[in-house]
């Protein structure tokens, strides 16, 4: 996330693909994610000598992507009228696990966003707090929160499915 | 590190990212956007200079079927007499008010909220003021009761007070020329606007603007208060009111009213910013913003008893408050003045309680409310046609500005997987942050979860004041006073039982 001294290319081609990654399972929405990346580095791009002055330029960019995806997503959602899913159905990419997939898809909008961007991400808290724009406990609590509803989830599907 | 972490960290390493564009492919989508901003640049000063003919057309231009479409200054004194009279003729209307008192010892502000019924003539104001407090005040055209302040009227088998002899408290409270001012306020119909079209001398056009949504042809307007008590359809007891504070304010130096009038282009009165200053150096400013024309609450004084079914409604059976025809500023509806005196409206009647009718939100002044079938939505600003047509309120919520508040409730019978069981009145202690995938980056939300009298119900209250503009644009917490606000109007969502 650290990122003073490195020129834009350098940068880009460090965090983009974490980052898009990130928005993907957030958003289950791979066009959604991409297009949502590009933007927010082109918005860096536009103010590079700012962004990179930042002490994260890292967060920086990964709040306007989250924005963005957060604007695309609200988009088709008003479209489709789906009012009542948290995110909208995607299939898995392949070699992912279905089961996880739906689960984190299942997370509430905050403890979703917390915990992809902390593991998926490989966020510090402290940043992830920052990128949410929350305190560090409520970021913390987010991810303690997401974490058990994981478990919880994970654990009535595998019982649920034992012979 | 825990199985879940494991398996987290194992989405991270099989997820492929989506392809992505080279550096050079950002470099250009940069480009594009800096091409695109200076070309909206150049279209929007293009607009605007278009506009300006049209403007200046449009102020210069004539009248056509009662709608405000010109304001020249020959026809600029016809057309706020017009306006008055539209306004008046609407039959009620509601009010936002700020009202700055200055004299030579304390100063006086008070805001807050009326209703006026003008046929027959009754007013509910609540104003707040920091040290005299929540103030209600019922006024008839014979008689005064204020709630808060110097508490007047009320009592077994009192009528009220005589506005007579509420003058003369009103006058010892806030001065001579101010309490003169007020009192002629009272008396006269029309609830604190002293706007009768006999009172209107001169009108100047002043341009034009906007009141929350609406446009508005602004005058300036000088009154003639010594008018008002010619006014028609005054009682006895109004005239004399009207007549004994005349001399009072002569003796303050009263010089006049200067008002800037805002009238809308379906020809009433939106807004009106009057000025009054007196020899002394004191002086009354008020700010009054008037929605809800035709289609105001019936008021009720606190010595009359509301009909206990309902009453057919003014206008849109499922809404109160701001007509949609008519968009109240967002300025509109703080927490306090928003609540309403229990003798205010009609409350639901118990034909709401009905099997098989669906929850909904309860009128009160200053709301708009709409019911649909699975959903019921109650905001202090008016709704938009989202709502209108059942679907969410986004388009509402998106306006939402500091002090707003919006409650989306939707329900479906309960079944297998219920909601917990809770009683009315719900609260907001047992809501969660939360929201829906679509609301705002900027705007705050509580939720809560309930099964009530059969019925599960997911309910949302969304909160303005985030900065939308902002990178990323951030939701504020809600205040105490707003949380308050939605609390009150939580307090009269009906559930009536599932069938």
């Amino acid at each position: 996330m650290r990122g003073q001294g490195i020129d834009f290319t350098t940068f880009y081609e460090t965090e983009r693909d974490g980052m898009a990654r990130s928005l993907l399972v957030i958003g289950g929405d791979a066009e959604a994610a991409r297009d949502a990346v590009a933007e927010a580095f082109g918005r860096a791009y536009e103010r590079w000598p700012r962004v990179a002055s930042m002490d994260s330029p890292g967060g920086w960019v990964y709040r306007v992507a989250l924005n963005e995806l957060r604007r695309r997503l609200r988009r088709r959602a008003l479209e489709s009228r789906w009012l009542r899913r948290q995110r909208l159905d995607s299939i898995p990419p392949p070699d992912v696990d279905p089961e996880l997939w739906d689960a984190v898809a299942a997370l509430p909008r905050r403890q979703r966003e917390a915990v992809v961007l902390r593991y998926v991400g490989d966020l510090t808290e402290r940043d992830v707090a920052g990128v949410l724009g929350i305190s560090e406990g409520a970021a913390s609590a987010a991810l303690v929160a997401g974490r058990r509803r994981l478990a919880e989830r994970l654990t009535d599907r595998k019982e649920a499915n034992a012979p | 590190m825990t199985a879940v972490e494991d398996r987290l960290r194992d989405l991270r390493r099989s997820v492929s990212p989506p392809d992505l564009p080279t550096t050079d492919q950002v470099a250009q989508r940069a480009a594009h956007r800096r091409h695109r901003r200076r070309a909206l640049r150049v279209v929007s000063l293009l607009t605007v200079l278009a506009l300006v003919p049209l403007i200046v057309g449009r102020l210069t231009g004539d009248g056509d079927d009662g709608r405000v479409v010109s304001a020249g200054p020959r026809d600029a004194l016809a057309t706020v007499r017009a306006a008055v009279g539209r306004t008046s003729a609407a039959g009620s209307y509601e009010i936002d008010l700020d009202t700055t008192m200055t004299q030579s010892g304390p100063t006086y502000r008070f805001t807050g909220h009326a209703i006026v019924n003008l046929d027959p003539y009754a007013m509910v104001s609540e104003t707040n003021n920091p040290s005299l407090g929540a103030i209600t005040t019922h006024v008839n055209s014979t008689h005064v009761w204020q709630l808060g302040g110097a508490t007047v009227g009320y009592g077994p088998g009192t009528p009220g007070l005589s506005l007579a002899d509420y003058s003369s408290q009103v006058v010892g409270t806030l001065g001579r020329g101010p309490g003169a001012l007020a009192m002629i306020s009272l008396a006269s119909r029309g609830g604190y606007l002293n706007l009768e079209e006999e009172a209107v001398a001169t009108a100047a056009p002043a341009g034009t603007g906007t009141v929350g949504d609406v446009p508005v042809i602004y005058f300036d307007v000088s009154i003639d208060v010594t008018r008002l008590a010619d006014a028609p359809n005054l009682s006895d007891i109004q005239r004399q009111t009207i007549a004994a504070a005349l001399p009072l304010l002569e003796d303050s130096g009263y010089s006049g009213t200067s008002e800037r009038v805002g009238v809308d282009d379906t020809g009433y009165v939106r807004e009106i910013n009057s000025t009054t200053n007196f020899d002394d150096g004191s002086s009354t400013v008020r700010h009054s913003v008037l929605s809800n024309f035709g289609c105001a609450p019936k008021v009720y004084m606190p010595n009359e008893t509301p009909p206990t079914a309902t009453e057919p409604g003014r206008c849109d059976t499922t809404t109160t408050g701001s007509a949609s025809s008519a968009a109240s500023p967002t300025t509109t509806g703080s927490p306090s003045t928003a609540a309403s005196p229990s003798t205010t409206t009609a409350p639901p009647g118990d034909s709401e309680a009905s099997c098989g009718t669906s929850p909904y939100f309860g009128p009160a002044p200053g709301w708009e409310i709409v019911r649909s079938g699975a959903s019921a939505t109650a905001a202090n600003i008016p709704l938009g046609p989202n709502t209108r047509s059942g679907d969410a309120p986004w388009d509402t919520v998106e306006r939402l500005e500091e002090t707003d508040v919006l409650l989306y409730a939707m329900f479906w019978p309960a079944g297998n997987a219920d909601l917990p069981l809770r009683e009315l009145p719900l609260s907001l202690d047992d809501a969660q942050p939360g929201g829906l995938e679509g609301q705002p980056d900027n705007i705050y939300a509580d939720r809560l979860l309930a099964q009530v009298e059969g019925w599960n119900i997911d309910l949302l209250v969304f909160y303005g004041g985030g900065d939308p503009r902002g990178v990323p644009p951030m939701p504020p917490e809600p205040s105490a006073e707003i949380r308050a606000t939605a609390q009150e109007q939580l307090g009269r969502l009906g559930v009536p039982p599932a069938c």
